[in-house]
């Protein structure tokens, strides 16, 4: 992060030093209390719970050292959950980046009509998780739904399919739904770093006659580097910790076949009632999110590199 | 013969300009093919919800459907303010979304003003702290959160997600604010001192002003975040008459008594709209909003 470009040690010009650190520590005070109480606090507490087992009704709880993390790793269902987290973090990242490089630059292009195209190709990321989740409910419905009456009529199919009814395809949808949702974000974080791109290195390079792939290659791309490595990791963290767009779309069903880790977290505490599992789920969880941040951040540190 | 000859040269440089420029006319449109394509990816099926909305049951249900409705109604959005009891719960998410921002704005905003002009140790380790706050999965905090507000008697209120929302909303606020006041010169409070303001009118008179722009772009994300919010509000909150938007509106799902697609369309539109809204009047506050937002988190 950079740093502050003056001094505070300025204001003591003022002879307020003693008074200043009591104003800050009163300023700063109201937030941190909120932050500790409603974030920092639950997080150790869930930690904590993590070894315990804990009455559902009444919320008592008694120490049963890693009994939890025994039990939830001996369990199918956390290895497929796991396993489903991963592919749905890894398959909607890579082709909202594949998507999102190719729009960006479509919309870099000095075309007609590229500011309202702007405006619209970021409307997905407008739509809230619950309108999502009914907008492709709908679109997808085995009755009524848009999509099976399309391949119906183009003859690709005879009878309509129940997409979101199979484990697999509604995997496959709820993919295809983040895709969509969040390929916008990407878009937005990429243009704004092309529209900086020095044009004098493209130019020379076309002097060159280097090829359009050749300059994307070889200038572009490097400059846009930083920037696609955070908004990865940004995207990877909150792909892997999406709750809202995974669970209602088909509330981690069919046959646990949607139930990624947050998902199965949630499944775990309020219909299984089994609290203290859950609560070593979203331990396991934690760990594997700061693994995934340590790695981008060496990553990020390195292509900042390069480029200086 | 020299003439022929040059006359061929020139045919041939004329027809290779015209291929050059039909490659580069065809480079052209199927550059505008793809805007068209990634445009109607992206609206399409919003685009299908609104139709939808403003269809009789009698066409959403029809075997041959329409793009274009034949009896636009506004029938659906009668039933899901009349029968159900959405109303209510936009009610609800309007006023603690409100009172949210509010929250979050004004301890933000001092917060990070003091982080920004106040250089002590423990402030880097705060930042760090907020930081950390702000990556954390809210279904890790739920469970622990609806212990706490067990133990302090508020679930099922209110009251109760007003403080989860406003606790969890914080370190957004803080990371987005704190760039922004270090980007304003501190020489403007510090002639605001010498002409006779204390530390806090310069802050209040001063600097809240400039800062402007960023509180707006956090109020507005933080307002959407909250209007939308749906796993606090469908665990911290059970009574039906005191359910937020998201939340209430995804019981329609799990009930097959209401399933009419043009009933749950309009509801969709509703949600959206005034996101919808503010997008397209402060575009600019708000993708600022997500940038910052987005790349200090």
């Amino acid at each position: 992060m950079s740093k502050p470009s003056v001094q505070p040690q300025a204001s003591s010009r003022f002879s307020f030093a003693v008074s200043d650190f009591w104003l800050a520590v009163l300023m700063v005070s109201p937030a941190l209390l909120l932050v500790l109480i409603f974030a920092i606090l639950p997080m150790i507490q869930g930690l904590y719970a993590s070894f315990f087992r804990i009455e559902a009704a009444t919320l008592k709880m008694h120490f049963n050292g890693i009994t939890n993390y025994v039990w939830l790793l001996k369990k199918p269902l956390f290895w497929q959950s796991l396993l489903r987290s991963l592919i749905w973090v890894i398959s909607t990242t890579v082709v909202q980046f594949i998507l999102g490089i190719g729009i960006s630059l479509l919309l870099h292009q000095e075309l007609r009509g590229r500011n309202l195209a702007r405006g619209m190709v970021l409307f997905p990321y407008l739509v809230p998780a619950v309108v999502l989740s009914l907008t492709w409910r709908f679109i997808l419905d085995p009755t009524m739904g848009v999509f099976n009456r399309m391949l119906m009529d183009f003859g690709l199919i005879h009878r309509p399919i129940s997409f979101l009814g199979n484990p697999h395809l509604a995997l496959l949808f709820v993919i295809i739904a983040g895709i969509w949702k969040y390929t916008p974000f990407v878009v937005l974080m990429l243009l704004a770093r092309l529209q900086v791109v020095p044009v004098e290195l493209e130019e020379a390079a076309k002097l060159d006659g280097a090829s359009g792939w050749q300059i994307f290659r070889h200038i572009t791309l490097p400059w846009l580097m930083p920037v696609i490595v955070v908004t990865l990791l940004l995207r990877t963290i909150w792909t892997f910790r999406q709750f809202d767009i995974v669970y209602l779309f088909v509330f981690g069903g069919p046959l646990f076949g949607t139930t990624t880790l947050p998902v199965l977290i949630h499944y775990l505490a309020f219909d299984a009632q089994q609290l203290g599992p859950a609560a070593a789920t979203s331990a396991l969880m934690l760990l594997l999110l700061l693994a995934v941040s340590w790695g981008y951040f060496s990553w990020y540190e390195r292509a900042e590199k390069r480029l200086s | 013969m020299s003439s022929s000859f040059s006359g061929a040269s020139q045919t041939l440089f004329t027809s290779s300009a015209i291929l050059l420029r039909l490659r580069r006319d065809l480079h052209r449109l199927i550059l505008y093919l793809l805007l068209i394509l990634a445009v109607t990816w992206a609206i399409l099926p919003l685009l299908w919800v609104f139709i939808s909305s403003i269809k009789p049951d009698s066409e959403t249900y029809a075997f041959t459907q329409t793009f274009i409705p034949l009896h636009p109604t506004l029938q659906n959005y009668v039933t899901l303010f009349k029968v159900t009891r959405f109303g209510t719960w936009m009610k609800n998410s309007a006023l603690l979304a409100t009172e949210t921002t509010i929250a979050v704005l004004a301890l933000s905003a001092t917060a990070a003003y003091a982080m920004s002009r106040f250089r002590y140790r423990y402030f880097e380790l705060l930042g760090r702290m907020t930081l950390m706050a702000y990556m954390m999965p809210p279904i890790v905090l739920v469970i622990p959160l609806f212990f706490l507000l067990f133990h302090m008697k508020l679930v099922n209120s209110h009251i109760g997600l007003f403080l989860v929302y406003t606790g969890t909303r914080v370190p957004v606020g803080l990371w987005m604010l704190r760039s922004y006041f270090q980007g304003i010169p501190v020489a403007l409070e510090e002639a605001a001192m010498t002409d006779g303001a204390t530390r806090f009118q310069a802050f209040y008179k001063v600097i809240l002003p400039q800062a402007f722009p960023g509180l707006m772009s956090t109020g507005i994300f933080v307002f959407s975040v909250t209007w939308q919010e749906f796993l606090f509000a469908s665990i911290l909150i059970f009574s039906a008459s005191k359910q937020m938007l998201s939340a209430g509106v995804a019981t329609f799902l799990s009930e097959d008594w209401i399933y009419s697609w043009g009933v749950l369309m309009a509801a969709g539109v509703m949600i959206s709209l005034p996101l919808v809204l503010f997008y397209a009047f402060l575009q600019r506050y708000l993708i600022a909003g997500w940038g910052t937002g987005a790349v200090k988190g």
